[in-house]
């Protein structure tokens, strides 16, 4: 891990050389991302040329589980770490790409159901997570970190908050490893638990989106259940991630009134510097797809884009993963993290059964 | 070890992070204005 810190320490070097570094990173995550896919579909043809029922597993699935055996068996060595380390550059992009295929009335009819979601999750989650803290002995902006990141919308949120509330870099650290442990766990237990309960895909979608923390993972989770779930599921992480400034400026208050955070001079320069710009270029694009802007075939081109985008964010999900690296850090932050996220995922799921009987999800 | 994790990687992505928002948004709307021109292949899947 030492080493991939290095990596980014990228201040001398060139731009065009920064750009070179990026390609051996970015190749692999499109081998790996390619890879998931072929193995799809060549199990999907082999099942169909020999009469044979298999299991459909997506391309997600076979691409984070190639990058997680890569990235753990064989480590992944320096010269790929910048480009690999670009997933979340895809992510972002194939978000706003994917506003093609919503019209402005459902992104506004399901971003406000999570939006209200959201806001009870956040109380409740707060609550349950500083109970916690407290009980195991955490330190309390260590707790805060926590209580962001499984509310909101996990790393981004805990790097946004650390700044914000003069947070040490070890409780940062711990809390992000905490949550990306839980995440990854998450990723492949959600998708059991939505097929055990029955859920639709908008009900697993809205879940997924409301209960998993990074937005990759939620991306990736979502997408296992159905190419309808993974589309809700962003939609509703989009939703969440947007609340991300008001709830960081909501604890710097706090941490700030208490003497222990420098105070925040301008509240809308705040809110306007942690607002996760990637929802303005997703809501930009669904508007014009709502006002007739493309064709058919161009909505069909841009969301292959996007789902292109997102097979190398799978990839990346895959091979940011260490699992050794994960096992090293605190023992109770990581508990704290998972009786919250437990607590968490049954709250939305309450939540998502709620909102189904009142919208027909 | 973790301290100086934590340190590294919260602060560069701190950095990057502004700047990835809207790079990210810049790129995907170049792809749109280049399919609603027609100046991109067929995208398939």
């Amino acid at each position: 891990m030492a080493s991939a810190t290095t990596t980014y320490s990228t201040a001398t070097v060139s731009l065009p050389r920064r750009f070179l570094n990026l390609i051996p990173g970015v190749l692999l995550l499109a081998a790996v991302g390619f890879a998931g896919k072929f193995t799809e579909q060549s199990i999907n043809a082999y099942g169909k040329a020999h009469h044979l029922t298999l299991p459909n597993i997506e391309y997600v699935l076979w691409a984070i589980v190639f990058g997680l055996l890569l990235a753990n068996i064989f480590g992944v060595p320096e010269v790929f770490r910048p480009g690999v380390a670009t997933y979340e550059f895809w992510l972002k992009g194939g978000i706003v790409l994917l506003g093609v295929r919503f019209l402005l009335g459902d992104v506004a009819k399901l971003g406000g159901i999570s939006l209200a979601a959201v806001v009870i999750e956040l109380a409740l989650s707060i609550a349950i997570m500083s109970a916690l803290g407290k009980w195991f002995g955490l330190t309390p902006k260590l707790t805060s970190l926590l209580a962001i990141g499984s509310s909101i919308c996990g790393v981004s949120a805990i790097i946004a908050a650390k700044g914000a509330i003069d947070a040490d870099d070890e409780d940062a650290s711990y809390a992000i490893a905490a949550i990306l442990a839980i995440g990854a766990v998450s990723l492949f237990c959600f998708p059991l638990i939505g097929h055990a309960l029955g859920l639709s895909d908008h009900a697993f979608g809205l879940w997924v989106g409301l209960a998993v923390d990074n937005t990759a993972e939620a991306t990736a989770a979502g997408a296992l259940y159905s190419d309808a779930a993974g589309r809700i599921a962003v939609l509703a992480k989009t939703a969440r991630n947007a609340t991300i400034g008001f709830v960081v400026l909501g604890y710097a208050l706090y941490w700030a009134r208490k003497a222990q955070a420098k105070a925040v001079a301008n509240k809308a320069a705040f809110l306007w510097q942690k607002f996760p710009k990637f929802v303005l270029g997703f809501l930009a694009v669904s508007i014009l797809a709502t006002i007739g802007f493309f064709t058919k075939p161009q909505i069909g081109n841009i969301a292959n884009l996007s789902r292109w985008a997102f097979l190398l964010t799978f990839a990346g999900v895959g091979l940011r993963t260490n699992v050794r690296e994960m096992s090293k850090q605190g023992f109770r932050p990581l508990v704290v993290g998972t009786l919250g996220e437990l607590s968490i995922a049954v709250i939305t799921l309450g939540l998502v059964f709620g909102a189904g009987r009142m919208f027909g999800l | 070890m973790a301290n100086e994790t934590g340190q590294h990687t919260a602060e560069k992505a701190a950095k990057l992070g502004i700047s990835l928002d809207w790079l990210a948004v810049i790129v995907a709307i170049v792809l749109v204005i280049l399919v609603k021109l027609d100046l991109l292949p067929k995208v398939g899947w």
